[in-house]
């Protein structure tokens, strides 16, 4: 049995609006949540990267080919769109400050870990002080379920390139844990 | 501090592992280790808590971009685009596709859909009322096909919204159904199947069910917290459509407040509440990849 997603998209491609209406209706939370973060709360770019999204999928749905998921497809169109009203506002640098001991075996140690998985403000708190690519990488993952195959479809990278940038974002994530930790600690 | 004295950590390999995309041989060697290691079982936990931490970080601030308002300034730029019906092989998915600038605003294709929506609203007005609000979060695994039953028990608050045609008159039917959304063999929102049918030839005792469809139509895009619900009339099948959130799935009928079942999980249950303002009793049967059967009965 087909997936509704494809069903839908199919009828898409043929011009059907109720269908691109129930699409719409199906993506819109994901996509605005993932435009919210990756275009940093700007609600005017947010809603225009909406629009060209959906105005897309509209188009384009014709030339979907069942090589991925539909959602992977979406993604990957919002990726883009994503990518370029950033690059139209020249802030896809602004937040990109990566701080990764590249070579450490960093483990998290255990005091301060127990600290994080208590204290989820603190875990957000690093989070949101992740450089872009890093955050966007394991949300794909970690919050949009997508495998690592299909996130390097999303971001238009080899699969390798996505396991380093979670292998990156774990370090300098736990870096930042750490550094709260320490920070703490001291009197 | 100091470190554990094990031969390798399994660091860079823990989010993976978490997310359940390493091989069979990994996830052996990783949790053969994991009963050794409290550092690498903490940095798991760490991992666990990861997609809660993310749904709090960053959530779009509610009613701040309603999925009508985007839905209205779309809508206009959408219908008066052509699709490519797919006829341009050229064009490949797994590439980016470059977004074209919308062609130019045809006015005869607004009257069409105007005519459509016309067309859907009238029609509507033969079919039952549905009126819905959330209901508890339930939590479960999930399997390939799911079948789940419920009755209504009638709880007559008011009368129905709709002057019945054929049927008898009946007081307001309401119960909750829960069951478990089919089909999610990765997890993942996305592959939530939610579009459900429900058949309404299949109606028992009546071949008409009489309310005010537009009522449930005009409510599925006021559902708070950008949640939406749609419902379309597709020939004698009123489709249901609902948003997968986050790992959660949700259904409802009216603008009610609506939470994530689970947001943090992966767990497909599916809650759905409904109030059915129905003249006679009907059967509907919701299928998808799985097969749920939902009953409506009136006492």
């Amino acid at each position: 049995m087909e997936p509704p997603d494809l069903a839908l998209l199919e009828r898409i491609a043929g011009g059907e609006q109720d269908a691109m209406h129930c699409l719409y209706e199906r993506f819109y939370p994901r996509l605005q949540r993932f435009l919210w973060s990756r275009l940093h709360g700007d609600r005017a770019l947010v809603e225009d990267a909406l629009q060209e999204i959906f105005l897309n999928i509209w188009r384009s749905a014709g030339s979907f080919r069942s090589q991925s998921s539909v959602a992977t497809w979406i993604f990957q169109i919002a990726h883009h769109q994503a990518s370029r009203s950033l690059h139209r506002q020249e802030a896809s640098e602004k937040r990109d400050h990566p701080i990764i001991d590249e070579h450490s075996t960093m483990l998290l140690k255990a005091v301060s870990l127990e600290d994080a998985v208590i204290d989820r403000i603190t875990l957000m708190n690093a989070l949101r002080q992740l450089s872009d690519k890093h955050r966007e990488v394991l949300e794909l993952v970690f919050y949009y379920g997508f495998a690592p195959d299909e996130v390097a479809n999303i971001l238009a990278v080899a699969p390798g390139t996505v396991k380093s940038r979670i292998s990156y974002a774990r370090r300098a994530l736990l870096q930042l844990l750490n550094e709260t930790s320490v920070r703490e600690m001291q009197p | 501090m100091t470190m554990p004295n094990i031969p390798r950590h399994y660091g860079d390999e823990l989010p993976l592992y978490v997310a359940g995309h390493v091989s069979p041989e990994e996830r052996a060697a990783i949790e053969r280790h994991l009963s050794e290691c409290a550092a690498c079982r903490n940095e798991c936990d760490l991992w666990r808590s990861l997609p809660d931490a993310l749904a709090s970080t960053d959530s779009v601030p509610s009613a701040i971009l309603a999925t009508n308002e985007v839905w209205s300034k779309l809508a206009p730029r959408l219908y008066d685009t052509p699709t490519m019906n797919g006829r341009s092989p050229s064009m490949s998915f797994t590439s980016d596709i470059p977004p074209r600038p919308p062609r130019a605003i045809r006015p005869n294709t607004w009257a069409a859909v105007a005519i459509v929506l016309v067309v859907i609203v009238l029609l509507g007005g033969f079919f039952a009322v549905l009126k819905g609000r959330n209901t508890s979060p339930t939590v479960g695994a999930k399997p390939p096909t799911a079948t789940a039953t419920a009755t209504f028990t009638p709880t007559p608050t008011h009368e129905p919204t709709a002057t019945p045609t054929s049927a008898p008159a009946a007081g307001t039917v309401s119960g909750t159904w829960t069951g478990e959304a089919p089909s999610m063999p990765n997890a993942r929102g996305s592959n939530y199947q939610d579009c459900y049918e429900v058949d309404l030839t299949q109606v028992q005792g009546s071949t008409s069910v009489t309310g005010k469809y537009e009522e449930f139509q005009s409510s599925c895009s006021s559902i708070p917290y950008g949640i939406p619900l749609a419902g379309s009339l597709q020939g004698s099948h009123l489709q249901l459509s609902m948003a997968p959130v986050a790992g959660g799935l949700l259904m409802a009928a009216q603008a009610m407040p609506l939470k994530p079942l689970n947001p943090a999980s992966s767990c497909g249950a599916l809650a759905l509440s409904l109030t059915f303002h129905s003249p006679s009793s009907l059967t509907g049967t919701i299928t998808d990849c799985g097969t749920v059967n939902i009953t409506f009965t009136r006492h």
